[in-house]
């Protein structure tokens, strides 16, 4: 190759350039391309691409200030409340207790410093070394006998005596010189310094206890007191920041066989702040704030449940906003916008109807059974009662059949018994196999009966939220189906009914089907004509109210919305019909939740006469007869039975023919899930691609809004390829929207936050939510709760506000005459549990008048006469009525087995007397009825009767009850009549002679006072074991008593 | 016009090395034109010179006496390898930075993403199956790219033209390159990458890609435009289109070479020549049937109860 070397030839000045031209200068300057782009790679991984670093920063600052401001007010808050009299005064207690325990504690801890602790200290090495070698050898020497190497056993027994006989050396305290120690003197000598340590130490405790409470006290009013954290608390956190290490802030969660990585606090790092933080006090930083929600978070610890399985978001990244809330496109579970945050909630809560914590999904789900969105939309877990009827009505049809082929293979056995057989072993035979088919018969037939049993139950439980138009043609005015079909809302604003997108051709058809399908129903009208002043008293006062709303003479449109509005009812139907209807609604609508008032004939003609005359003068309506004639046009019925069909009118009413139509909607239960490519957005995809809305919350929320939208600019050969969902709110540009905007953002917010919580399960089994016990009987019983709108009358939840107590004529300053005021509200059943015997419960729940059916006192009030709102009788079945027993148990923390009524010795001779004077001294028939009474006086009796406490309380409430009903129910109007006393046998409760009326002493008499005060034992007693044996002779003669 | 689309489809950083290829295939084809362009008319200049024979294959800095002949690798040619590693490396550097690996959401076995795209590589293989059975799409024309791509070293009997940029010296060679690979290759894989949307719909650049768009396309079988019916008859009818057409655009190709291009049927042995007709023919079939599919709304050739062509 040498010749291809450029010679150095003078002849050739040039040199080929492809050998000779530099490249230094590209490569150079590639190298420094290359330099910078390496460089910025770094800068990428450590700053860019962690932007939490600058918010850490910036939190540094922006808390130091923050944690400065709360230091401040903290210390002026705790200097204010050191400054207390009451703070001093414990404080000093405190430190008195310490200065008197003092001597001894002193004393017992030098004792344990200076001989116990030194001491055991010398002793613990050689002990522990000596135990150690000891529990070797014999564990070789069990060995070996285990192995019957009698040999080695004896070896190591000799070397096991060798080690107890060995000296060890031991240094103790004081000592110049180590002392020789065999084994058994330096274990026993350290087992004696160990207990002697036990002993001292719980004579110290012993010592201080006085200390201690007096310290707990203190601290226990502090803290009581003080709601922030202390001055040195804040300033700790302050000093933290001077120390905050900037990194990545994580929870690791391992749980089940996966493991959770929640990164939000690197830049929400104050999320946890134990001094709540609100973005005012950090220069405006919402990123920096603590949790809003603090019991939420306790009960939900982060470091067990994360962040993100509630919130949504990608808890991992870090690499920008966007991507952690999980923003970015392909992220199945965004981070959820702020009003519908607890539709994570949903991830574990399912199940639960009703979440202290979450409000707005209260809402959602209360309103998806409550508009009857489950008429059309399966949803798993809501409404499965239907489910579970067409079950069992299948399982009873399986099991009528299964009997008859027994039946028949019996009578083919029975047959060969007596004709046919070819011998005796044949006759054997067939005459057994008769008998094993009728054992089996048996037991279908047992399983039949069971069956028929749940269908009656579940026949109770299922309703449907619409009224039954099988009876249209008995019930409705012509006219009024017509205009009322046409738009809903514009009848009754308030209405559940929604508005269908049909012409006035399709709403003839629609009513001239349900006209005519109709069958005629008896109306059991006891008398029509009535007084209308007092139906409307009986409305308002009768407890209509709490689910009814209605304009009566002085108030517009007051009560709740959970039924019917009733203020335009004259235009709808007629008052034979309302009469008979609230005589007995089962009668009319076995769908029904509406209850039995046990009214008697004439109060249901009152009502019905006052109802009726309800009319609003503006409504315009075709003549009945115009009306009539296009309802029974035959020529409609076809053509409306396709639109009831097509538009699903059975998920609500029933209607004939249509008794096992199924849901026409697509079902729900997971829709939050569905791959976004599944909802059909139809032509809008675009526009709302640009809106953002192209995601699940858009769609919910526009179809919600318009339930039509998705139908914009296509073109249909067919009416009923269109969108079926009818209008559940008022249109933007409609009539209403613009006064019910804020309510109508309220609701689609609420069921939109309900369907986006509707997801398939995607955190741990083991985080979610599946209570036992007490906490399912609650999560249970909240169905049935909020089914029958118990609520509605009853305080359920301490703090709660039935719609009932907030009418005018249960205000607490209620001063219209004859009006009951606040002691005449529905009473609480706060504590209900811990109050009633469940037995009773159960009874009450069936039958609340108490009395047999048919009785003239079956119209009565069980419990309380003398008030006029009424317990109504629902038509409950008894696994509802269990449900509710246990719920309310299990509220007071009880469980439902484990109670057994006491039975408590008999009152006899002057005991019982004494229990009488007690009870007319306390003058508790003023208030309370004490049963039997032919009349009441609701104004000043309505206190509930005696003559069912025996069976209706627990022992142990009327106990508290009657000594301390303040207690028990705050603010109620029980007076407290007893007071303590120190007795014979300790601690006791007496009549306090200081309350007594005068009335109520002249009654008594002074002699049986004066025996009432001498008499040692406990009152309350007394009295407990007088209501335990309360007849209705026991009423009689009290009544008697009374009337002297 | 949906700007919005478009910025959609050339941002996605999946696309990306497509809107690059969009830019340098159509620059380096020009700038090899070129530089063929400017070494073709100096191998004209120089031919005519003894001295100068066979050293003319640089424009930039021809070649004078006295020059060596070849030069060393290491380091003239390595040096420029190293400049060129380490731009590239540069731009990889880069690249990684600022575009993130698309990543999406997990597989979910029930629901296929529309529309479905192979990588981008693939896409003309992709695009290759609204054409073909899948079989012959996916196996068969694959297979006979590649086992063709091999061959070419031992067809090719051309010695002109190694290391340097030329056409004259190689006219047939180049223009069957670019033919195969701009027209069979890139082109489809761009049709692939930002013509077909949702459902495999034809979408100009700057139509929405709507899910819900409908099309009304019926694309026929050749013989039904000739009324033939009945499975034979059918099978007949292809087989003779199909062989009729091979043997046309085979004999066409033949004359061309035998009165165009003598001293490369000369070159080659008969095996060479057939092996080079076949893949020629077979690739002109795939273009003509991608033309009578898209332009006349022909399905197929040849239809068989086996396979489809």
């Amino acid at each position: 190759m040498a010749d291809n070397i450029p010679a150095a030839s003078s002849e050739v000045e040039e040199q080929d350039p492809v050998v000779t031209k530099s490249i230094l200068w590209p490569v150079f300057l590639a190298m420094i391309a290359l330099s910078a782009s390496a460089v910025w790679s770094v800068w990428d991984e450590f700053y860019t691409r962690r932007p939490y670093k600058d918010y850490q920063n910036e939190w540094v600052e922006s808390a130091k200030k923050a944690y400065a401001g709360k230091r401040d007010a903290s210390a002026a808050e705790w200097a204010r409340v050191t400054a207390s009299d009451e703070y001093k005064t414990l404080e000093a207690a405190m430190r008195e207790a310490d200065a008197k325990a003092a001597p001894e504690v002193g004393r017992l801890t030098t004792q344990l410093n200076s001989e116990v602790l030194p001491r055991i200290a010398a002793l613990s090495l050689p002990v522990k070394v000596a135990r150690s070698e000891a529990a070797a050898i014999t564990y070789r020497l069990e060995h070996a006998r285990a192995h019957g190497h009698a040999d080695e056993a004896r070896h190591y027994t000799a070397e096991l005596a060798a080690l107890k006989a060995r000296k060890s050396d031991v240094l103790l305290p004081g000592a110049s010189a180590p002392e020789a120690w065999g084994f058994e003197q330096m274990v026993s000598e350290f087992n004696r310094l160990k207990s002697l340590q036990g002993d001292i130490q719980s004579q110290t405790a012993r010592v201080r206890r006085e200390a201690d409470g007096a310290r707990a006290t203190f601290m226990g009013w502090r803290d009581a007191h003080l709601r922030t954290a202390s001055p040195a608390a804040v300033q700790a956190l302050l000093d933290g920041l001077d120390s905050f290490e900037h990194d990545i802030k994580q929870i690791h969660i391992k749980v089940d066989d996966g493991e959770l990585i929640e990164r939000c606090e690197s830049c929400h790092v104050g999320i946890l702040s134990p001094v709540p933080l609100e973005a005012s006090e950090l220069g405006g930083r919402k990123v920096f704030t603590s949790h809003p929600a603090k019991e939420l978070l306790a009960l939900h610890p982060p470091e067990q449940f994360g962040c993100s399985p509630c919130h949504g978001g990608n808890g991992i990244a870090t690499e920008s906003v966007s991507m952690a809330h999980g923003k970015n496109k392909h992220w199945l579970w965004p981070m959820l916008a702020s009003e519908n945050t607890e539709a994570g909630c949903m991830q574990c809560h399912k199940n639960d109807l009703w979440m202290e914590h979450a409000s707005t999904l209260n809402e959602g789900k209360r309103l998806f059974q409550w508009r009857g969105c489950v008429g059309c939309h399966r949803y798993e877990g809501i409404g499965r009662e239907v489910e579970e009827l067409k079950l069992a009505e299948k399982a009873v049809v399986t099991a009528r059949k299964d009997q008859a082929a027994v039946e028949i293979a019996i009578a083919r056995e029975v047959e060969i018994t007596e004709d046919s057989a070819a011998s005796a072993e044949a006759v054997d035979a067939a005459y057994r196999a008769a008998t094993r088919l009728r054992q089996d018969l048996h037991l279908t037939r047992t399983r039949e009966q069971q069956l028929v049993q749940d269908l009656a139950s579940l026949d109770l439980e299922v309703k449907k939220i619409g009224p039954n138009l099988k009876e249209a043609s008995s019930k409705l005015k012509p006219e009024w189906l017509l205009a009322w079909l046409k738009d809903p809302r514009a009848f009754r604003p308030t209405t559940k009914m929604p508005r269908f997108r049909i012409d006035d051709e399709q709403v003839r058809d629609i009513a001239a089907f349900l006209w005519q399908s109709s069958t005629p129903k008896a109306i059991q009208a006891p008398s029509v004509e009535g007084d209308a002043e007092r139906g409307q008293e009986l409305v308002i006062s009768r407890g209509c109210l709490a689910c009814h709303k209605v304009t009566t003479d002085e108030f517009d449109a007051i009560g709740n919305e959970f039924s019917a509005e009733l203020s335009r009812m004259g235009e709808k139907t007629s008052a034979a019909y309302i009469a008979s209807w609230v005589k007995n609604p089962r009668y009319h609508n076995r769908y029904t939740v509406m209850p039995s008032l046990r009214l008697s004939d004439e109060d249901c003609g009152n009502i019905a006469t006052w109802l009726a005359s309800l009319k609003s003068d503006k409504a315009v309506y075709l003549s009945t007869a115009d009306a009539l004639a296009l309802l029974t046009d035959k020529s409609r019925l076809e053509r409306g039975k396709k639109l009831v069909e097509h538009l699903g009118c059975a998920a609500c009413h029933e209607i004939q023919g249509l008794e096992n139509e199924g849901r026409i909607g697509t079902e729900l239960s997971e829709e939050g899930s569905k791959p976004i490519e599944r909802l059909d957005f139809g032509t809008r995809t675009k526009e709302y691609k640009a809106e953002h809305t192209y995601n699940h919350k858009g769609f919910f929320e526009h179809k919600l809004e318009s339930p039509s939208t998705y139908d914009k600019d296509k073109e249909f050969s067919r009416w009923v390829d269109r969108l079926r969902m009818p209008e559940f709110f008022p249109l933007p540009g409609q009539s209403g929207y613009e006064e019910l905007k804020g309510e109508i953002k309220g609701d689609i917010d609420a069921l939109t936050t309900f369907l986006l919580g509707s997801t398939e399960a995607h955190i741990p089994a083991s985080l979610q939510y599946m209570p036992e016990g007490a906490k399912q009987d609650i999560q249970q019983g909240w169905w049935v709760i909020k089914k029958y709108n118990c609520d509605g009358c009853h305080q359920v939840l301490p703090g709660a506000t039935p719609v009932l107590w907030t009418l005018p004529i249960y205000e607490e300053t209620a001063s219209f005459t004859g009006v009951p005021g606040k002691n005449g509200r529905p009473p609480t059943l706060v504590g209900e549990g811990s109050r009633v015997d469940p037995v009773w419960l159960s009874r009450f729940l069936a039958n609340p008048a108490l009395a047999a059916e048919g009785t003239a006192a079956h119209e009565r009030n069980g419990v309380r006469q003398g008030m006029t709102v009424r317990m109504p009788t629902f038509f409950l079945s008894e696994r509802e009525r269990g449900t509710l027993v246990r719920f309310f148990q299990a509220l007071s923390d009880l469980s439902t087995t484990d109670y057994v009524r006491p039975d408590p010795a008999p009152l006899e001779g002057a005991e019982l007397d004494l229990a009488r004077a007690a009870f007319t001294a306390g003058d508790c028939a003023n208030c309370h009825l004490l049963g039997g009474e032919a009349s009441v006086n609701p104004d000043t009796t309505y206190a509930p009767s005696f003559e069912v406490v025996r069976e209706r309380i627990r022992p142990g409430w009327t106990h508290r009850w009657v000594t301390e009903p303040n207690t028990v129910i705050p603010g109620t109007a029980m007076p407290a009549i007893l007071q303590h006393a120190d007795g014979a046998n300790g601690v006791r409760w007496i009549v306090n002679t200081a309350k007594i009326s005068a009335t109520a002493k002249r009654r008594v008499g002074d002699a049986r006072l004066k025996q009432l005060a001498d008499y040692t034992g406990d009152h309350a007693e007394l009295l407990l074991r007088y209501f335990a044996q309360w007849t209705a002779a026991e009423s009689a003669f009290q009544q008697d008593a009374r009337n002297k | 016009m949906d700007w919005h689309q478009v910025w959609e489809l050339v941002s996605l950083p999946d696309n990306v090395p497509i809107v690059l290829l969009l830019l340098m295939v159509p620059f380096y084809t020009w700038l090899a034109f070129r530089e063929a362009g400017r070494n073709d008319r100096l191998i004209a200049a120089l031919e005519l010179d003894p001295d100068m024979r066979k050293t003319h294959h640089r424009v930039p800095y021809p070649w004078k006496p006295g020059w060596p002949k070849t030069v060393h690798v290491w380091p003239h040619l390595l040096k420029r390898e190293f400049l060129a590693a380490i731009i590239v490396t540069t731009v990889m550097i880069v690249w990684s930075i600022v575009l993130d690996a698309p990543l999406e959401e997990p597989a979910n076995p029930s629901l296929t993403m529309n529309p479905s795209k192979a990588p981008w590589y693939f896409l003309g293989l992709q695009e290759l199956l609204v054409y073909f059975d899948p079989w012959i799409a996916g196996v068969v024309l694959p297979s006979i790219i590649l086992m063709g791509l091999m061959a070419i070293p031992y067809i090719d009997v051309n010695p002109l033209g190694n290391g340097y940029y030329t056409w004259k010296q190689r006219k047939f060679a180049i223009a069957t390159f670019l033919f195969g690979f701009l027209v069979l290759w890139v082109l489809l894989v761009i049709i692939g990458t930002f013509i077909r949307g949702p459902g495999w719909l034809w979408f100009n650049l700057g139509d929405t890609w709507d899910h819900h768009r409908v099309d009304h396309q019926v694309n026929y079988d050749l013989h039904d435009f000739f009324g033939v019916t009945g499975v034979w008859q059918v099978f007949f009818f292809g087989l003779a289109f199909v062989g009729g057409f091979c043997a046309i655009v085979g004999g066409i190709t033949h004359l061309w070479v035998v009165k165009c291009m003598p001293l490369m049927r000369k070159r080659m042995s008969l095996v060479q020549y057939a092996t080079m007709l076949q893949l020629w023919v077979l690739m002109i079939f795939v273009v003509a049937k991608i033309i009578a599919r898209l332009a006349f709304t022909v399905k197929n050739f040849w239809v068989t109860p086996w396979f489809n062509v």
